[in-house]
């Protein structure tokens, strides 16, 4: 007897019964009734507090994590309409351990470190995994994942998503057993007897020449080239587009012509996605940038998207040494979605195809993503988790 | 000399970067051009979609009133009719039962298309489907004097993973044509059979055929046959379309084999129970 998993989905008006019905959902395809483990992602459309409610009224005893999001995905696909999706994993060789990690506006790297050291003092040296799930509006994404990396070591494999709302970039939950989080991350370890396949990949493509951050701070590009850094955005868009970019939210017209930059252990460029610009005309990202680096902005194609997508879920698979899939987490960033507008559905497909269709699929449309870089995760001196925009890291356990 | 080429080249090269970067951006100003028109034709699908809905809701609701009330009629619950008044009562009962059809379809349509159609996988038996649709749509071919029968007996298949609302929804499409486009006293038969990891369905029947030139248009939306339009009878030629989306859906495939005047046979696949596959 190994892992269990299903997937319900919950729709409609009433946020409580929307919960209820997601969770009774998953566990009505379960074959035991009483999961160990729900995984919980929403729409922010949803009154938070009562959705949880909803949810915890069907399997008050099952540990939860969770996350608002973008955008929902399971196995029938990405869901057109708000949702609450449930996971619910039972299985007898698996053990999880979850904490959480507050005031990502104060300290994102403390943060990180305060969920996986909570992780890690109930797990002991058995952890075998870490999936986060981080607030990456209130602070530094990479920051969080380098707190956690200080708790759990350099070289750990790290996968997860941060929350989304629904593409407004105004403020997103994180969901932890009974409580509702913002600003937060929350973490979840796992022990045991299970295999654990990571994929990830991104598939843009860079444009023209490179340029130089020449001056930076965290997650702030203030300079590129000795230029205020959107002169990049106003060079390539035009003036017609210039105009809007500084009275919108950046992110919204930029979240499809990310920033690309070097990094080692990684035969793809990083993906930094641009949030705001300031009256200066510094740039915020998801993540930082560091002085110095080289990038370029990039650009995407539906083609490559699917490509890289199953080549990802391939990774993942190949992983899992022979063992057949059990359950499919998904962490795929907004910009994927927005590129794909009402294909994106060809992107799961390819996915399963690489992983089958019948395999019980979660995910959700992020803000962020966490893996490590280029799925290593094998080589364990290899494994260097990091944050990533604009990708899709696909996880997937098998017994 | 060479100083001299040398600084040529490197002049050309100057040149060529900045061509290159002037493509770039008029690559991503394109680009950008796309996606906007884009993000407006979707948003005017919304409103389509949205209008669609909109209407078919509320035609479907007095039609549905309009249904109950022939029926009636129709059972005598309102006092004896006389034979010409019955059949002209069938006839408003049929024409309403088929604008209920076409806004079904419709609505169908419009689902599959802005992606709101919802699939709840489960593990079923599909004969079990098969004899359920079959039980709905029999008096139609009982009427007319048409044959369904089985090629073999269906024992021990496995069971296949679909959801059941819509996989019904192509069944019903597929059989209802079947009996639709055979002549009277035609005959049809069905057959399931494992082939692979999938479970095969076939439907044969000795209607009317697809004309050969028009084989390749047959699964596109509103389309309907030369032949089929000739011989007036109703359809709103979506239910292949809707079909056809729905067994792509599931993992499987949809073709079929015809010949004009003798028959056509539709063939589709959905994917078999993993833990059952080992079983076969």
């Amino acid at each position: 007897m190994g892992i269990n998993a299903s997937v319900g989905v919950g729709q409609g008006d009433d946020s409580y019964t929307v919960g209820a019905n997601a969770c009774q959902d998953a566990i009505d395809q379960l074959s035991e009734k009483n999961p160990d483990l729900l995984i919980v992602f929403s729409s922010v459309k949803y009154d938070q507090e009562k959705m949880l409610q909803g949810v915890r009224s069907v399997a008050p005893e099952a540990m939860l994590v969770g996350s608002s999001t973008s955008g929902e995905i399971t196995t029938q696909g990405p869901l057109k309409d708000n949702s609450v999706v449930v996971m619910a994993i039972k299985s007898p060789e698996i053990k999880y351990f979850t904490g959480v990690g507050e005031n990502i506006k104060v300290n994102p790297r403390a943060a990180g470190k305060e969920a996986a050291d909570k992780v890690k003092a109930e797990a002991g040296p058995a952890l075998k995994a870490f999936l986060m799930i981080p607030d990456v509006l209130a602070g530094n994404g990479a920051d969080i994942v380098r707190g956690v990396l200080d708790s759990l070591g350099t070289h750990f494999p790290v996968v997860g998503g941060a929350s989304g709302d629904d593409f407004a970039f105004k403020k997103t939950y994180q969901y932890l057993n009974d409580k509702v989080y913002s600003g937060a991350v929350v973490g979840l370890g796992l022990t045991g007897n299970f295999k654990i396949g990571i994929g990830v990949k991104h598939g843009w493509i860079p444009v023209g020449e490179p340029v130089t951050v020449t001056k930076s701070s965290g997650s702030v590009i203030h300079e590129i080239d000795g230029k205020p850094a959107i002169k990049i955005y106003e060079d390539y868009f035009g003036e017609e587009e210039a105009k809007v970019l500084r009275t919108e939210t950046l992110a919204k017209l930029a979240i499809t012509y990310p920033l690309g930059m070097k990094v080692a252990g990684s035969d793809e460029l990083l993906i930094r996605d641009p949030i705001t610009v300031d009256e200066h005309g510094s740039i915020t990202c998801a993540a930082e940038i560091p002085e110095g680096s080289e990038i370029r902005l990039m650009v995407g194609s539906r083609d490559e998207a699917v490509k890289v997508a199953k080549a990802a879920a391939l990774n993942a698979m190949e992983q899992l040494e022979g063992s057949a899939p059990k359950a499919v987490i998904i962490f795929n960033c907004i910009a994927r979605n927005k590129l794909f507008g009402d294909k994106s559905g060809d992107e799961i497909k390819a996915i399963q195809e690489a992983i089958g269709n019948q395999v019980p699929l979660i995910g959700f449309y992020t803000y962020g993503e966490q893996a490590p870089l280029g799925g290593e995760v094998k080589n364990i001196e290899k494994c260097n988790s990091a944050f990533h925009n604009e990708t899709v890291v696909i996880c997937v356990l098998a017994d | 000399m060479d100083e001299k080429n040398g600084t040529e080249r490197i002049k050309q090269l100057e040149e060529l970067l900045k061509e290159q970067q002037q493509s770039a951006r008029l690559l991503v100003r394109r680009d950008l051009e796309l996606a906007r028109a884009n993000e407006k034709l979707q948003e005017f699908d919304e409103i389509k979609s949205n209008f669609i809905s909109v209407v078919a809701h509320q035609l479907r609701t007095p039609l549905s009133g309009i249904k109950w009330t022939l029926n009636m009629l129709l059972n005598g619950d309102l006092g004896a009719l006389n034979n010409d008044q019955k059949t002209f009562l069938m006839k408003s009962y049929e024409s309403n039962n088929r604008m209920i059809t076409l806004i079904n379809d419709m609505l169908d349509t419009d689902r599959i298309q802005s992606g709101k159609m919802h699939y709840g996988f489960r593990y079923i038996n599909i004969v079990d489907l098969l004899d359920n649709v079959l039980f709905e749509i029999s008096p139609e071919a009982i009427k007319r004097n048409i044959s369904i029968e089985f090629k073999r007996k269906l024992e021990n298949l496995p069971q296949v993973y679909v959801d059941p609302e819509t996989m019904r929804a192509a069944l019903q499409n597929l059989l209802e044509n079947a009996i639709k486009y055979t002549i009277e006293s035609g005959k049809i038969v069905l057959d399931v059979e494992q082939v692979e990891d999938m479970l095969q369905i076939s439907i044969n029947d000795t209607g009317i055929g697809i004309p050969e030139d028009q084989k390749k248009k047959i699964f596109e939306r509103f389309f309907r046959g030369r032949n089929a339009v000739k011989r007036e009878t109703d359809g709103s030629g979506l239910g292949l379309y809707i079909a056809k989306t729905i067994v792509e859906k599931h993992g499987g495939t949809i073709w079929f084999e015809s010949e004009e005047n003798k028959g056509t046979t539709f063939y589709f696949t959905v994917p078999i129970k993993i833990e059952d596959i080992k079983k076969n």
